[in-house]
């Protein structure tokens, strides 16, 4: 069973995965060299796959022409604010559910978990209806205060709480520490994989809403970055350039924090993946 | 006694659960069962509302612009889950060994996946433009095209998929190589010694092994590809001539354009139903044919 | 059926490992032998190169009389029983018994009668249709003898197959591997750390350290006249006690092994060698005693008929014949006498 087939200096593997990540890698890469060509370069057939030169200009034109400093800021205290409730009130729900013996514990369990089968789409119109009679449209809070805890969290905590060995806990009571404390002294110092999936999750996820912002926002200075970029690219239609430009400040955070933090982020998701 | 009642565990265990309650009770339960109601409502979000019973529901199914943006979703739905299903999969296979540059392979994989649906849909539309992008420039220089691609109305649906498939492919390369991980190299040696060969190895051990992950795939990507919205409302718009107004983008007009909320209500119902169904039915596929292995 | 030999076989890992070193050994056509030493002495490496799982940087490797060079795991037709077992958790016991017979093409009828056959000898009719994750550690190390056996191969390599169950039960599939490989007859190269399986089982047996063969022959022989210090120290329990030469009338530059059995009353063995013991700690076991204490300014171990009476601190006039000292030289290890 060893017939000298045609053989290559390389593994085969590579025939596929060098076209497949020139295909992947492309459009960013397009995109990055649009940014730096001038619009009449843009509006020329065939394409420059080189450009002339380096036309910085593009970027503090974007800026000029949209307020991104401000979508970064709305976008920043979104996310985090989201991650940071996330993080509290999951831990905190979680560990009941994991921990502790109350009444409707279990029935109440199951409905929180019931809603994440329901689609955004079902519960987007009355929940603008809710935002709307508190006060709240076109505001931060619009966006913070329906994503302040999900079910997922409360899930992935509770089921991460319950791997850890009890005695710990019990021990802590024993030596005084309150319920509260036993969570935020001993429970939560041991649980820091979860919670970084956690928050890295949430991060991304709220990064990149773009729904309900959409829904919930209408002042340029409230949106968030994803939202600023939708309505850069109706303002400035073909100016590819100038969108190009702006495309890259918006996504370069991101993508940096991406390949940077990789293996975090990888692992994350995979965990998601596995938990189910 | 009534400080015994405030350090027993009940109320412990109501307070810590407090919050979320509140929150998800105020922003989640209550929406769910408020938009029932509302899709027996004729509401336009302004005017106080009337009772319409079952009307909604009943326009709906005789609604032919309702029945094309499901079947749009649909076809979509049927290209995008087994094209990134699958095709991650061998991906994941491809990378699933030690080879050079395997690095970089992995991070240009990842790499989309940290790209918006906006961001997304802005770099495939100047990529795809047919005038002056680059698509069709290189697809030319190996004969093909020129494409309308966004703005031609038999290409735009299949637009979308090359673009959402790009976006997402690299999520479900992450999840089958931690599956891949899973497997014990011993595993594959016993497989070896015992005479099979890669392919016999590869459908008797391995897709067996991935079944879990495989399942959750099939389950997550479908209920994402039945949403699908963002990508399009920053690309077509619905358009050209309705060919990418796929459900939740008829929804989205339907209660935020001609404010319609009681029937959009009524489509986000059908739509929930409809993922329900789909989800049960595939995971009781999946039962019989996945192997938990622990 | 075939014998292996390992002719001069080499093998190096990137960053400068040498696993194992220049080994050359041959295993005859239905011999039970067991390639013995501490971790990382490359005797699991070794097995892994004769089923083809890695390659040699340098040597060759003849199973039968054909150089298995370049050869596929599947084409060399041995059969592999791991240390984790490696059961396909998927599959049900039956799968996983028929599932090396299917990769062969073989018959349905045939692949049904040999798994019966199989599980038959082994004892694991009733199990048939249970998957891994339901069975015990001693019924699944059964079923990877099972698959191993299902095919008939010319060689059986096992690489620590017991050491993931409990003592008692080791024992017991001990006995019974020694019995399997009485009735099949088929050549079997067990990798073990542990010297008493060792011993126990082999045929013959074969000292590695370091990746370097150190010696082979059968256990009364490595027993009876270990070649070198790490032989004579790694085979037997208690381990030999090593003293300096002049304790014992030899030159300086020598030391003397001498097993804690030799070890025996002055009164009994007039003619002896004389040594003082000065008892430390005394483990009654019933048929022995083992007392351990110093002696010539080293440890040592002597073990007493069970009836002798001893208390810490006390001296023990003991001896040692002539013909029970092993003498190596101090510095090299090997043997002198």
């Amino acid at each position: 069973m060893n017939r000298h087939s045609l053989r290559l200096p390389f593994s085969p593997r590579h025939l596929v995965l060098l076209p497949l990540s020139l295909v992947m890698l492309l459009p960013l890469a397009w995109m990055l060299i649009t940014s730096i060509e001038t619009l009449s370069e843009t509006r020329h057939f065939p394409p420059h796959l080189i450009p002339a030169g380096i036309h910085w200009r593009n970027y503090p034109d974007a800026l000029d022409a949209a307020p991104f400093g401000r979508f970064f800021l709305n976008s920043t205290i979104v996310t985090l604010a989201s991650v940071a409730g996330n993080l509290l009130f999951c831990s905190l729900a979680g560990y009941a559910f994991a921990r502790l013996r109350f009444f409707g514990r279990d029935v109440l369990f199951v409905a929180l978990l019931a809603t994440l089968m329901v689609p955004f789409q079902v519960t987007m119109i009355p929940t603008f209806l809710i935002v709307h009679d508190l006060g709240l449209v076109n505001s931060l809070g619009a966006l913070i205060l329906p994503n302040l805890v999900t079910p997922f969290g409360i899930f992935l905590l509770r089921q991460f709480f319950r791997t850890l060995p009890i005695e710990l806990e019990e021990a802590a009571r024993i030596d005084g520490c309150s319920r509260l404390g036993v969570l935020f002294r001993v429970v939560l110092p041991l649980s820091m994989p979860a919670l970084a999936t956690l928050g890295i999750v949430t991060f991304l996820w709220t990064w990149n809403d773009f729904l309900w912002p959409l829904i919930v926002m209408s002042s340029t200075n409230e949106y968030t970055v994803q939202l600023g970029l939708a309505s850069f690219q109706g303002a400035h239609d073909t100016k590819w350039p100038l969108l190009m430009a702006g495309n890259m400040m918006a996504l370069a955070p991101m993508l940096i924090v991406f390949v940077v933090a990789q293996r975090w982020i990888v692992q994350s998701l995979a965990a998601t993946g596995v938990k189910g | 006694m009534i400080a015994r009642l405030l350090r027993s565990e009940h109320v412990a265990g109501w307070l810590f659960v407090l919050p979320a309650v509140v929150l998800i009770g105020l922003f989640g339960i209550v929406p769910i069962g408020w938009s029932l109601l509302l899709s027996f409502q004729h509401n336009d979000l302004l005017t106080p509302p009337t009772w319409a019973g079952l009307d909604n529901y009943r326009l709906l199914n005789n609604d032919p612009v309702f029945r094309d943006s499901v079947r749009r979703t649909l076809v979509y739905t049927m290209l995008f889950v087994p094209i990134s299903v699958a095709g991650s999969l061998a991906v994941a296979m491809l990378l699933h060994a030690r080879i050079r540059f395997a690095r970089f392979y992995r991070t240009a994989v990842f790499v989309p996946v940290a790209t918006s649906t906006v961001a997304t849909g802005i770099i495939f539309n100047w990529l795809l433009e047919p005038t002056y992008g680059v698509a069709n420039y290189l697809l030319g220089e190996v004969g093909l095209g020129p494409y309308g691609f966004f703005q031609d109305p038999d290409q735009a649906l299949y637009s979308i998929v090359a673009m959402t498939v790009w976006g997402w492919l690299g999520f479900d390369v992450i999840i089958f190589m931690a599956a891949l991980q899973g497997i014990p190299n011993d595993l594959m040696e016993a497989a070896k010694l015992d005479g099979s060969g890669r392919w016999a190895t590869f459908r008797r051990i391995t897709l067996p092994l991935l079944s879990p992950a495989t399942l959750f795939l099939i389950v997550w990507s479908t209920i994402n590809a039945l949403q699908v919205f963002d990508e399009i409302y920053v690309t077509t718009r619905g358009g050209p001539l309705q060919a990418t107004t796929v459900l939740v983008y008829e929804l989205f007009n339907q209660a935020f354009v001609f404010f319609h909320a009681g029937y959009a209500a009524a489509i986000a119902y059908v739509l929930f139903l409809a993922t329900l169904v789909l989800s049960l039915v595939q995971l009781w596929i999946g039962r019989r044919s996945v192997y938990y292995t622990s | 059926m075939a014998g292996v030999l390992f002719d001069n076989l080499t093998k190096r890992f990137p960053g400068g490992a040498v696993a194992v070193d220049a080994l050359t050994l041959e295993i005859a056509d239905g011999e039970l032998m067991v390639l013995v030493g501490p971790s990382g002495c490359g005797k699991s490496t070794a097995l892994r190169m004769v089923a083809g799982l890695d390659d040699p940087s340098e040597g060759r490797i003849l199973i039968g009389d054909r150089d298995v060079a370049g050869v596929s795991p599947a084409a060399r037709d041995v059969a592999m029983v791991f240390q984790s077992y490696a059961l396909y958790p998927h599959m049900t016991v039956r799968k996983n018994l028929a599932f090396p017979l299917q990769r062969r093409h073989l018959p349905r009828q045939q692949v049904k009668s040999r798994v019966a056959e199989v599980s038959e000898m082994l004892g694991l009719t009733e199990l048939l249709d249970r998957r891994p994750a339901q069975l015990s550690g001693g019924q699944r190390q059964r079923v990877a003898m099972g698959r191993a056996l299902s095919r008939e191969p010319i060689v059986f390599l096992l690489d620590e197959p017991l050491s993931n169950l409990d003592a008692k039960l080791r024992a017991e599939l001990r006995a019974e591997l020694k019995q399997l490989h009485a009735r099949v007859g088929t050549t079997m190269i067990y990798v073990t750390h542990d010297q008493v399986e060792a011993m126990t089982l082999g045929e013959r047996i074969a000292v590695l350290d370091h990746g370097r063969l150190q010696q082979v022959g059968t256990p009364e022989q490595v027993y009876g006249r270990p070649c070198n210090l790490f032989v004579a120290r790694f085979v037997g329990s208690p381990a030999m006690n090593v003293l300096p030469g002049p304790a014992l009338g030899r030159p300086a530059g020598v030391v003397v092994g001498v097993r804690s059995e030799s070890l025996k009353p002055r009164s009994e063995l007039p003619g002896g060698l004389p040594l003082e013991l000065v008892a430390e700690v005394v483990e009654p076991l019933g048929s022995d005693v083992y007392v351990h204490g110093q002696a010539a300014g080293t440890t040592v171990v002597a073990r007493l008929a069970g009836s002798a009476q001893v208390s810490p601190g006390e001296r023990l006039e003991l001896a040692v014949a002539e013909s029970d000292l092993h003498l190596f030289d101090e510095h090299s290890g090997a043997r002198t006498s």
